[in-house]
C-alpha cells in the first residue's frame, strides 16, 4: 500500500476521533494528532513537505470548530495586555472601577453568556471609546466615561461591548483568518508552544479592534443583541414610547432626567456632562438595553 | 352598512379593554436556567420566599409572563415567579464543544484565574506572558490585566446594588 495513503488514512481516522470527542483533552488532542501525524510519516519515510501539508490540513479543519471557553479567555487576556498598553494603561480609581464593575455585572447577568466571568477596566485615555476582547475583557475609556450623563448610558455602552463578546464576534473573525491558511491551529498547547503562532493572532485581533474595526453588521448586531430585540419591551418602558419613536438621535436628552442625580450620587460625577455617546451610526441603540434593567422609577 | 361599521368599532373597543384588563399572556412551553442559583420566588417580588433554585440547564415549564417575571412549574411540581431574564428557550451547552477543556470540565463556567497555567492565583497566562515580554509590553500593562482580572463583586454586593437601584429583577416585574 501507498505509504501516502496510509499517512491520509490516519489523518482521517484521527480526525474522525476527533469529531468524535474520543481521547483526552480536546485541546491537547490537535497537537497529539499532528504530532502522531508527524511521527507515522517519518517513520513510513515520508517527505516533511507532504507531512507539513497534511498537519496544516489537519489545522485547517479543526479551525472550523468552535474555538473553546479556555482559549477564548487565553486569547482575551493578551488583547487586553494589548489594550492597556496602547491606551495610555489603567485608569487607576478604585471607586469607578468598582462601579463600573457592578453596572457592567448587572447587565453580563442578563446576557446571552451570563456563566462567563466578565471583566471590566478603564482605560487612562481621553480618546472616547469603548473595546470588549473576547472572554469577557471589556473596556471603557475615561475620556468616553466623563461624558456619559448617566447609568443608563454606561450600561448602553458596556451591553454594546457585551454583546460583541456573546456573539464571538472576534472569535469568528480569527476563525475566518485560520481558514484562510493565516492561523495553523487554536488549541492552548499550540497557543503556549508556538509563541509565533500566538503573536500572530493576537496582532491580526488588536489590528482588527484597534484600527480596522468590526464589519458594520457585526456592531449592528451587537446593538440589536444589546437592546435584547425586544424594542416593544423598551418601548413600553418608556411611557409611550418616546425615546425610541425619537431615534436615535434622540437618546439620553429629557428621557434620563431624574436618573442623572442618581448616577452623580453613585460617582460624584465625571465630569461635566457631554454630548451623547455615539456617532448616530450604531452605539447609540445599544443603549436601549441598559435603560430596559436600569431605568429608575 | 352603518352597523357593519358600529360592530366593528365595537369589536376593537372590546379586544382593547379585554388586553388592558388581562396583560397576561397565557402558554406553556418549556424554558431553561441560563445560569447556576437561578431563584423561583413564591410570589412575583424577588424578596418573597425562594421555593426553588435552578442549576444551569434545568428546565421549568414556563406558564404564563407578567412584565419581566414568568410563572413557572419546576420539575418537581413547584411553581414560582422567575425573572425572565435567567431563562432561555435553548437548552444551554453543559459541555464546551469547542476545542477546548472546557468540553472536559461539564460546564463553561471557568473563571479566567482558574485557568491559568500552573493554578496560581495571580499571574497571567504563560502565553500571555510570552507575548508580553516578547512585546516589551510595560509590567504595570501587565499588572493591570491581573488586577481587572482579580477585581471581584462579592453576590451580596451586586445584588445590594441591584436592589438599591431597582435593577434586574428589582426593577419591577409586573407592567
Amino acid at each position: 500500500m501507498n505509504t501516502g495513503k496510509i499517512l491520509a488514512s490516519v489523518t482521517i481516522l484521527s480526525l474522525l476521533l476527533s469529531s468524535m470527542g474520543c481521547g483526552g483533552s480536546q485541546s491537547g488532542q490537535s497537537s497529539q494528532q499532528t504530532d502522531l501525524i508527524g511521527g507515522i510519516g517519518s517513520a513510513l519515510g515520508i517527505k516533511q513537505q507532504k507531512i507539513d501539508l497534511l498537519k496544516k490540513g489537519v489545522g485547517v479543519v479543526q479551525a472550523m470548530e468552535p474555538i473553546g471557553e479556555v482559549e477564548e479567555i487565553t486569547l482575551g487576556e493578551a488583547v487586553a495586555v494589548e489594550a492597556f498598553s496602547r491606551f495610555g494603561g489603567e485608569y487607576s480609581n478604585p471607586a469607578w472601577t468598582r462601579y463600573i464593575n457592578l453596572v457592567g455585572k448587572t447587565v453580563a447577568e442578563v446576557s446571552d453568556r451570563p456563566t462567563l466571568n466578565y471583566h471590566f477596566a478603564i482605560l487612562n485615555s481621553q480618546e472616547q471609546n469603548a473595546f470588549a476582547a473576547p472572554g469577557g475583557y471589556i473596556f471603557i475609556t475615561v475620556g468616553l466615561l466623563k461624558t456619559l450623563n448617566n447609568e443608563a448610558e454606561l450600561a448602553g455602552v458596556l451591553a454594546h461591548e457585551i454583546a460583541h463578546v456573546t456573539q464571538k464576534h472576534m472569535l469568528d473573525a480569527i476563525r475566518r483568518g485560520a481558514l484562510m491558511g493565516s492561523v495553523s491551529e487554536l488549541s492552548l498547547t499550540a497557543m503556549k508552544q508556538d509563541p509565533a503562532m500566538f503573536s500572530s493572532v493576537i496582532d491580526e485581533m488588536t489590528n482588527l479592534l484597534f484600527t480596522k474595526g468590526l464589519d458594520k453588521d457585526k456592531e449592528f448586531e451587537a446593538d440589536v443583541v444589546g437592546v435584547g430585540g425586544e424594542v416593544d419591551e423598551v418601548a413600553a418602558l418608556f411611557e409611550g414610547g418616546h425615546l425610541v419613536a425619537d431615534g436615535f438621535g434622540g437618546v439620553g436628552r429629557g428621557f434620563f432626567d431624574g436618573g442623572a442625580e442618581f448616577f452623580e450620587e453613585r460617582l460624584g460625577g465625571f465630569g461635566e456632562g457631554g454630548d451623547v455617546v455615539g456617532d448616530g451610526g450604531g452605539n447609540c441603540s445599544s443603549f436601549f438595553h441598559g435603560a430596559i434593567f436600569l431605568v429608575r422609577r | 352598512m352603518p352597523d357593519r361599521i358600529a360592530r366593528v368599532i365595537v369589536g376593537v373597543v372590546f379586544l382593547t379593554l379585554a388586553a388592558w384588563i388581562f396583560p397576561t399572556t397565557n402558554w406553556a412551553a418549556t424554558f431553561y436556567a441560563k445560569q447556576d442559583n437561578v431563584k423561583v420566588n413564591a410570589e412575583k417580588s424577588p424578596t418573597s420566599a425562594v421555593i426553588a433554585t435552578l442549576a444551569l440547564g434545568d428546565a421549568v415549564t414556563v406558564l404564563s409572563e407578567e412584565g419581566r417575571l414568568a410563572k413557572v412549574k419546576t420539575a418537581t411540581g413547584k411553581t414560582g415567579w422567575v425573572f425572565k431574564f435567567r431563562l432561555a428557550e435553548d437548552k444551554p451547552s453543559t459541555g464546551g464543544g469547542g476545542l477546548g477543556l472546557s468540553s472536559l470540565t461539564g460546564r463553561n463556567t471557568i473563571a479566567a484565574r482558574e485557568s491559568r497555567a500552573g493554578g496560581s492565583i495571580r499571574g497571567l497566562k504563560e502565553s500571555t506572558e510570552q507575548y508580553a515580554k516578547a512585546k516589551n509590553i510595560k509590567k504595570e500593562d501587565r499588572d493591570a490585566v491581573d488586577h481587572m482580572e482579580a477585581f471581584s463583586i462579592a453576590p451580596d454586593e451586586l445584588m445590594q446594588f441591584k436592589k438599591a437601584g431597582n435593577l434586574g429583577e428589582f426593577s419591577g416585574g409586573v407592567q
